[in-house]
Order: structure tokens, then C-alpha cells, then sequence
């Protein structure tokens, strides 16, 4: 990372690029969304639509914590096995019909995890990337070694709700994902933790000198990072009506797609929520319309890509135009 | 090695290796003593040949993580190759030439990233990301999901043959390491590259030029990528597309955890090869030791994170050390 | 200085390697047999029971065994997993292989070791075997096949969820499948998708597939574990689709039981393991070759749904 100040002006201009970024973003989105409802069959039933929605929220659930690890200037890998040691432990609790107990243990391991990985890359200067990757690890194996295998299911059923119920005609975990969506796009535009999380992502030198714990951003950062993967792990378990081990191998991958199609830059600094929305949007909507159009679902991973590289490309020349 | 302190940036190999050479020595040293069959010629053989993929693999991530990016697409630039020699060859094409092609392509992949890193300019994880994802989804097409099998066994000499007794994996990574350590320490461009890890500006002010070389050491890592996508269908004589996903994230361990650094600059092929040696003793080890699979994860995540405390636990001391006056025979003050 | 102190850790360390490498128990006559099983993934209960069934033999007959799984559901990792157990020298090993030709190289390592390979569950397709050991899977298929027939009176829509491709038993059920239903052209296959034996995966393709089609009347799935997914779905969607899965996880059979799956098909991962892990037994302690292909017939295949579950599992009290 280079070293140079940041001066005030230049904030405020990251401000004005991330309007315009967010603008084109939502016209695409809406074209993408034309397109589908003329060619693909089906895409606008309402059955559709109600499942569309909910992957799309959850998708954006799973981007959440990502992001936040991403805004400065890291990685979290360890997202999917977090998400499955969490779950599995307070679904044991569930199970035997302690609800918010196994919710509440579920949420605290994550942020404990969460935790553990911002310490230890902050005390001990790993990069975020080695720690994370290793933590991935550690949890997969403790859910393995915990559950030897075995899901626990038959979950009661108001545990349930929260992956299959509805508010009115909206799914749970759709208002789930929109609250946690709307409380970190406010406080990162509005509180000062969110400004300081810009701060040690743009410019880690800079935020020091200006009086930022970097350490305890970092700390933020990756345990809000590992609640919500906790909080992912159980809607999902909610929706399985089963906890397994093996939950969440794809949403690294998958997170870091919706991080990177909504905006949020991997050297940090860079990125809001609403861009991730869209992002979550944009990929619920192509893999959606893969499968509706009965097309192999290998072909997804290529399409994924290319958005991707497509997507940031024209941010660059986006940016670079200002 | 005596003015090596004063200059900033020079490397001192054995100071700088000795954190992961030490854990490698106590990782022999347990399992020799609580494996019975680990410590042995044949086993010793057996580790070679399951490290010698991620070796390559690392040997390009090196030149990469050098310049200070990180190249996430390995794992499916190798399954492509291993996916695109198979089906050539099962359609008849003659295996060196099936080689040479998948080689090509997998080059041609490393030259976008690295065009769309240095001449478009986007983060090499975004970009590499990017890539990955394209070159699972082809190497998927190419194979239907399925895994290709009952090609001409010709490769196979690559993994299990011997020259001399000593396995050709081996020969063929201490060949290629040798090569690469000599071209990185001892030629212009070699010592160059470091030159732009360190700081980009200063390099492209005394006229290196960079987007070039840049560009040219993403198409390196994923013609590497290749290689060790080739030396993969050789080993299992069958190819699956997603059989190498990972080796992106295992090379990256495997580089930094030799010492070379994620901020570009320091470090070397030498240093790769340690990390790609604990990583593949260490597995190896806990199977022949018959540590529960699931225990094998959580020690694996374990001990990676111990070995990079120390490692940078060293490399602070070896800063502290050399920001002190040296006399000339190397002692301190 | 350094260097001196790392030759003489190094010295050291390989004094050590040394020594133990003598004192290791060398197998001979009279020692206990050491085998290993190895499964395709540890997380599906299918083969837990299988390691169960595993260690019950040989505890019946005084063999040493471990369970392990690779830590990626990958062949390669088997591959690894078989050449560790070749150099830890085991006397045998039982191995279920996700790809039924990718294994083949690591067979051909344990051969040029001269350590017998026994194939259980999943055939393996070249190389040196002591035999195979698994259920008839194209009968399984033709069970869960004809039950349906039956019970859509021999005219419906159904969508078949498949097993990871390249997978031996994954075509061999789909085979099956269609040996009972190609014979009445009413009924329609809509899809036939694979779900990787995947439980979540499986909940989404049926999602998708419920979505793409508003007229299934049962969704067939190659394992439980993804016929439990699709449960999950179908349940959701308010939609009504006979759900079939093959393996009779005790899971399925509480939901067979509730009515929430309509049928499963016996395919004990258990007894499969015990019956292959007795034969490699037998084979070390007293040289008898098992036959190259056993066909393991539990109640033949049986069709478990709501009319005999209950039958079924006074059976199965083993």
C-alpha cells in the first residue's frame, strides 16, 4: 500500500464516485431485470420472485460480513466454516427445544471466532489472509469433531421460522438481511466507526496518525464479521431443518462475488451497502436464470466470472473518468 | 555477509528461512518418532512426489506475490490444463503436443490476468478472481463434470518414473527451483522484479520497465499453473476440473509461509520450496500417524498460524538487528 | 553460529528418524492385521454407518482398522490418503472411491506395494482388486424405479435429482431407474439434473425445479441425503411431489414415517462395509480369496414407505 496523505478533498470526491458507481449499477441491474422477465420463462411468477428475493437477501446476508472484512482492507475465508460451527453447536441446544439459548450460544461462538481472528491479526500482524485461511480450517474441523458426522435435525418448529417464515407476504430472512443491511449502511455512513473502518481501509498509516485504532477496527470488524456468519449458519440450518458440518463450503467464493459485483474494493476502503445489495442482486438474478433456463449449472462459474471481471472494469473506467 | 546488515532489502537466506526450517525439523522430528513407517526412503519419496504439484504451483504464486499481487486463479488454470491435455489426448492428439497446447493456454490466461492487472489496472484479486471463476466454468464445459479417463499413460512417467533412482518429480522441481532462484538473484531482470515489489515508482523511474515485466510474471505463474496442472493429470491419470480448486489458497500458504512477504519485495523460489515442504510433511505425517481426519484439519490450521507467529515474530527481530551498527566481521556493537 | 546450531538440530532430527525407524513394529506372524477403510465424506451418515459396520467386523475378527475420509471431496485425495496407508504399511485396504476410474492410479500404487485393495459400494474400474463388496445398485434403482410406476398408476411427470457424475453408483441408479420406467412411455422424466449427493444443493435445484415446472408429480432422488433437501422445498412451495430417496437413513425413515417422503430404498452403508471388511478379514487371516463381485441383497432391495416401514424396522433390529 502506498503511502501518501489523504487529504479532505479527496474523501469528499470518494464520496461523489461511490454516488455515481452506485448509479450506473442500479441501471444495469434494471436492464438485467428487463432481460430476464422477456426471455426467460417463468422469471416473473410470483413463486419465482418470492424464491428470487430470498436467495438474493441471503446472498447479501452472506456479503455483509465479508464486506466489513474487506472495507479494510482484508479477507475473511473463514466465513462458511464459522457459519457451520455456530450452527451446529446451538442447534444441539435447539434441538432439545431451548431456542433462543441455542440462537444466542450459535451467535456468540461466531463473534467469539470473529473475535479470535481480528486479535490475532491485529496483535500478531498476520495477514488477513493467513489467518482467516487457517481459521477455516480449525472451525471446519471442531464442527466435524463435534457433530463426528452426524446432522441433528427435527428442529421445533418456531425455530423454523426463521428460515421459512413469513412477516406478511415478505420471508424472514429477507427482513433478517434488511435489517442487518440497513443498520451497517447507516453506521458506516453516519457514526464513527463506520468512517474509521474507511479510514484504516483506505490508508492504515494515515487513520493511525489521526488518532484511529487500527487494532481495534480490525477487532470490529472480523467479530461483527463472524456474528453474521453465525447468523447465516442458522437461517440456513432454519431452512434445511438440519445442521451439518459440511454447511457453507461455497460462501466464501460466493461472498467475495457479491462483494466485488457491489463495489467494495479489496484494498479497502472503498465500497457501501447499497452497492452490495445490487451486487447480491445481480448474482441471485444470473444464477436464477441459469437454472430456469434449464442450462447446466457448471456454466454458472464462467458467467459468474465474467461479470465480475466485467462489472469492475467499468467501475475502473468509471472511476477513472471522474 | 558481514555488510548485509547496512543494506536494506538484502536478503540473508539462512536468517531468514531458519522459522520454517525449525518447525520443519520439529515436524520431522515428532512423526519420525510417533509414526512408525514415516521416517523412511520410501516415504520420503512418497511426501516428494505429493509436494512436488503444489511446489510449481508455488514457484509461480512466488513470482507474483514478489511483485506484490496475488494470483487466485492456480488451482482452476491448473484443473484447465489437466481438463484440455486429457480431452486432446482422448480425441487423438499426441500427448506432447496435447502438453504444449494446454501449456499455451494456460500461458494465454496468465497474459489476460496479467493485462487486466497492469494495462486496465484492477486489483489482482479482483482480477485473478475473476479469472478463476472463468477457467473453473471452461474446464467444467470441457469435461461435462465428469472425470476424463482411459488416455494414453505416457505422462504418467512424469510422477512415477525414476532417473537414476531419484523420482523425476523431484528432478524436475529442484531443476526448475534452481532456475528460477538463479534467474531471480543473480540476472538484472531477476533482482529487477524485486526492485518493483519494494517500491514501483523508484523501479519505473530508473527505467525498468514495468507494466511489461508485470504482465509477463502473471502469464509465468499461470504457464506454472499449467505445469502443475500436467504434473497433477500425471499422477492420478485421470483428469477432474475440480479436483486442483484450492491450490491457489495452499500456494499462497505455501509462499508466505517460507518468508517471502505479501507486501512484495522480499523473499525467493528457496524460501517457496520450505513452505511447500512443512505443508506436505505435515500432511503426510498426520495420515501416516493416523490422526483423525477431522482432528487433521483443526492441527493443520493450528500449526499454520504458530509457524507464521514465529515466522514473524523472526523476521522482527532480524529488523531490530539490522537497524543496529554492524562491524565488519558481523557482530553488533 | 546459526548455521552450526541448524546442522546439529538437523543431525539430530535424523538421529531420532533413525532410531524410531528401528523400533517400529514390523507386521509378521502373529502380530495383529492393521487395515484401513476409507469413505468417500465423513458428514453423511450413510458413511458413518459404513465406518460402523467397518469396525464391528473387525473387531469380530481381531483386526486393527481405522476409518478416514479425505478432507476434500475429491479423488485425488483419496489418492493421497491410499499412498500415506501404503507407507504407514497396512495390510489392506477397504476404499469406497468417489470416481470409480479416477482411484485407479492410487489401486495400481497399493499393487506395486503389494497391499490387496478391496472395493466397497462403488465399483472400481481397473487395477488389481481383491474383490467388490456392495449392493446391486441397478436393483436399487429399479426398486425405487417400479415403485413409483406403481403408485402413479404408470402415468405421471417426474424429475430425477442425480448423483455426483462420474460417480459408479450414481449411474449405476440412474440406470436402474430407467430400466422400470423407459418401459411406460407415460411416464415423463421433465429433468434429470444432478444435486452432488448434496443436501442444500439439493434443496435448490428442486426449488428451481418446482419453479420451472408446475406440474411434478415426484421428484427422485439417487440419495436421502438430497431426497431431505428436496423435502425442504417441496414442503415450502406448498407443493404436492411423491419424494423417493435411496439409503434408509434412520432420518428418511422417521420421515417415511411422517409422510413427508414417500419411499426409500434399503441401501445399508452398514452392512455393505461389514460384509466387505469380513471378506478382507478372512482373506488376511486364513488366505481365502473373496469372489471378484459380491452382491450384497438386504431384504433385495426392498422399497420402504408408509405401508412397511414398520415391518421394515422390526427387521432390521441387528
Amino acid at each position: 500500500m502506498t503511502t501518501e496523505m489523504i487529504p479532505a478533498r479527496k474523501l469528499e470526491a470518494e464520496g461523489g464516485r461511490r454516488g455515481w458507481a452506485t448509479m450506473y449499477r442500479f441501471i444495469t441491474l434494471l436492464l438485467f431485470v428487463a432481460l430476464a422477465v422477456v426471455f426467460v420463462p417463468r422469471f416473473a411468477s410470483q413463486a419465482n420472485l418470492l424464491n428470487l428475493t430470498r436467495n438474493i437477501f441471503l446472498l447479501c446476508l452472506m456479503g455483509c460480513g465479508m464486506a466489513l472484512s474487506m472495507l479494510i482492507g482484508g479477507l475473511d475465508l473463514s466465513l462458511g466454516s464459522v457459519g457451520a460451527l455456530s450452527s451446529v453447536l446451538g442447534a444441539t441446544l435447539i434441538a432439545g427445544g431451548h431456542i433462543s439459548l441455542g440462537v444466542a450460544v450459535a451467535i456468540a461462538v461466531g463473534a467469539a471466532i470473529g473475535f479470535l481472528n481480528g486479535f490475532m491479526i491485529s496483535r500478531f500482524k498476520l495477514p488477513d489472509f493467513i489467518m482467516t485461511f487457517s481459521m477455516m480450517y480449525i472451525a471446519r474441523g471442531l464442527a466435524l469433531t463435534y457433530t463426528q458426522g452426524q446432522a441433528t435435525y427435527n428442529l421445533p418448529r418456531p425455530f423454523l421460522w426463521i428460515g421459512k417464515g413469513f412477516v406478511g407476504p415478505i420471508p424472514v430472512p429477507v427482513i433478517i438481511s434488511l435489517i442487518v443491511l440497513l443498520i451497517l449502511f447507516l453506521a458506516l455512513k453516519y457514526t464513527t466507526f463506520g468512517r474509521g473502518l474507511y479510514a484504516v481501509g483506505a490508508n492504515k498509516k494515515a487513520a493511525l496518525y489521526s488518532g484511529i485504532s487500527v487494532p481495534r477496527k480490525q477487532i470490529q470488524a472480523y467479530t461483527i464479521s463472524g456474528l453474521l456468519a453465525a447468523v447465516v449458519g442458522l437461517i440456513y440450518v432454519a431452512r434445511l431443518n438440519s445442521a451439518n458440518a459440511d454447511l457453507g463450503q461455497s460462501w466464501t467464493m460466493d461472498a467475495i462475488a457479491v462483494c466485488v459485483i457491489g463495489g467494495i474494493s479489496f484494498a479497502g476502503g472503498e465500497g457501501n451497502f447499497l452497492g452490495l445489495l445490487m451486487g447480491g442482486t445481480v448474482i441471485g438474478i444470473i444464477d436464477n436464470c441459469i437454472n430456469l433456463l434449464g442450462v447446466p449449472s457448471r456454466f454458472q462459474d464462467f458467467f459468474m466470472g465474467l461479470v465480475v471481471v466485467l462489472t469492475v472494469t467499468a467501475d475502473h473506467y468509471a472511476k477513472k473518468r471522474q | 555477509m558481514a555488510l548485509a546488515a547496512t543494506k536494506p532489502k538484502r536478503n540473508l537466506p539462512l536468517f531468514q528461512t531458519s522459522g520454517s526450517i525449525i518447525m520443519l525439523l520439529a515436524v520431522i522430528a515428532f512423526f519420525a518418532v510417533v509414526a512408525p513407517g514415516f521416517f523412511s526412503l520410501s516415504n520420503t519419496t512418497n511426501i516428494i512426489r505429493q509436494g512436488s504439484i503444489l511446489a510449481l504451483a508455488a514457484f509461480g504464486q512466488t513470482f507474483v506475490i514478489l511483485i506484490g499481487g496475488t494470483d487466485l486463479s492456480i488451482g482452476a488454470i491448473m484443473g484447465l490444463s489437466t481438463s484440455v491435455t486429457a480431452m486432446l489426448m482422448l480425441k487423438g492428439v499426441d500427448p506432447v503436443f496435447a502438453v504444449l497446447i494446454a501449456l499455451m493456454i494456460a500461458a494465454f490466461c496468465g497474459m489476460l490476468n496479467g493485462i487486466v492487472v497492469n494495462v486496465i489496472g484492477l486489483d489482482s484479486f479482483v482480477a485473478t478472481f475473476g479469472m478463476w471463476s472463468m477457467a473453473l466454468g471452461i474446464a467444467l464445459v470441457v469435461t461435462e463434470e465428469r472425470t476424463l479417463y482411459g488416455f494414453p499413460g505416457v505422462l504418467r512417467v512424469l510422477h512415477d518414473g525414476t532417473v537414476l533412482g531419484i523420482p523425476n518429480p523431484l528432478i524436475l522441481v529442484l531443476v526448475i527451483c534452481g532456475i528460477l532462484h538463479f534467474f531471480l538473484k543473480r540476472t538484472a531482470t531477476g533482482t529487477s522484479i524485486y526492485a518493483i515489489g519494494s517500491n514501483l515508482e523508484a523501479a519505473r523511474l530508473s527505467g525498468i520497465p514495468v507494466v511489461l515485466r508485470k504482465t509477463l510474471i502473471y502469464t509465468f505463474s499461470s504457464f506454472m499453473a499449467g505445469l502443475a496442472g500436467i504434473l497433477f493429470l500425471a499422477r492420478s491419470n485421470s483428469a477432474s476440473a475440480i479436483d486442483p480448486i484450492g491450490y491457489e489458497f495452499d500456494s499462497i500458504c505455501a509462499v508466505v509461509l517460507g518468508g517471502t512477504a505479501m507486501s512484495g519485495g522480499r523473499g525467493g523460489v528457496k524460501e517457496t520450496l520450505i513452505g511447500v515442504t512443512l505443508i506436505a510433511t505435515l500432511r503426510n505425517g498426520m495420515n501416516v500417524a493416523g490422526v483423525n481426519t477431522y482432528l487433521q484439519l483443526v492441527l493443520l490450521g493450528v500449526i499454520l498460524i504458530l509457524a507464521f507467529v514465529g515466522e514473524k515474530k523472526k523476521q522482527s527481530l532480524y529488523k531490530r538487528a539490522s537497524s543496529r551498527p554492524v562491524t565488519a566481521s558481523g557482530g553488533t556493537l | 553460529m546459526k548455521k552450526r546450531a541448524m546442522l546439529l538440530i538437523a543431525m539430530l532430527v535424523i538421529g531420532i528418524g533413525i532410531v524410531s525407524g528401528q523400533a517400529a513394529p514390523k507386521p509378521a506372524n502373529g502380530k495383529k492385521f492393521n487395515i484401513v477403510l476409507i469413505v468417500k465424506d465423513l458428514t453423511n451418515p450413510f458413511f458413518t454407518d459404513m465406518r460402523d459396520g467397518g469396525a464391528a467386523a473387525a473387531k469380530k475378527y481381531g483386526v486393527d482398522i481405522t476409518c478416514l475420509s479425505p478432507e476434500k471431496y475429491t479423488v485425488d485425495a483419496q489418492i493421497r490418503i491410499m499412498e500415506d496407508m501404503i507407507e504407514k504399511k497396512v495390510d489392506a485396504i477397504v476404499i469406497a472411491p468417489i470416481d470409480s476410474n479416477g482411484i485407479v492410479s492410487g489401486v495400481e500404487r497399493a499393487n506395486a506395494a503389494g497391499i490387496p485393495v478391496m472395493a466397497c459400494n462403488t465399483a472400481i474400474l481397473g487395477g488389481k482388486l481383491l474383490g467388490f463388496a456392495g449392493i446391486d445398485e441397478i436393483s436399487s434403482g429399479k426398486s425405487l424405479g417400479e415403485y413409483f410406476v406403481k403408485r402413479l398408476n404408470g402415468k405421471g411427470n417426474i424429475v430425477i435429482l442425480e448423483g455426483t457424475t462420474g460417480s459408479s453408483t450414481a449411474q449405476a441408479y440412474l440406470n436402474g431407474v430407467h430400466e422400470a420406467i423407459d418401459k411406460y412411455p407415460n411416464i415423463k422424466v421433465l429433468a434429470s439434473t444432478t444435486a452432488k449427493y448434496n443436501r442444500e444443493m439439493g434443496m435448490q435445484v428442486m426449488e428451481d425445479l418446482l419453479t420451472r415446472f408446475p406440474d411434478i408429480d415426484a421428484a427422485l432422488c439417487m440419495n436421502d441425503v438430497m431426497a431431505l433437501g428436496a423435502k425442504e422445498a417441496v414442503q415450502e412451495a406448498r407443493r404436492k411431489v411423491l419424494i423417493g430417496g435411496i439409503n434408509a437413513l434412520p432420518e428418511t425413515l422417521e420421515a417415511v414415517k411422517r409422510g413427508e417422503i414417500e419411499v426409500t430404498v434399503d441401501a445399508s452403508g452398514y452392512v455393505q462395509a461389514y460384509i466387505a471388511t469380513e471378506l478382507t478379514c478372512k482373506y488376511l487371516l486364513t488366505g481365502e480369496i473373496p469372489p471378484a463381485v459380491t452382491k450384497i441383497g438386504i431384504g433385495n432391495a426392498q422399497a420402504i414407505s408408509a405401508a412397511n416401514i414398520d415391518q421394515f424396522l422390526k427387521s432390521r433390529a441387528k
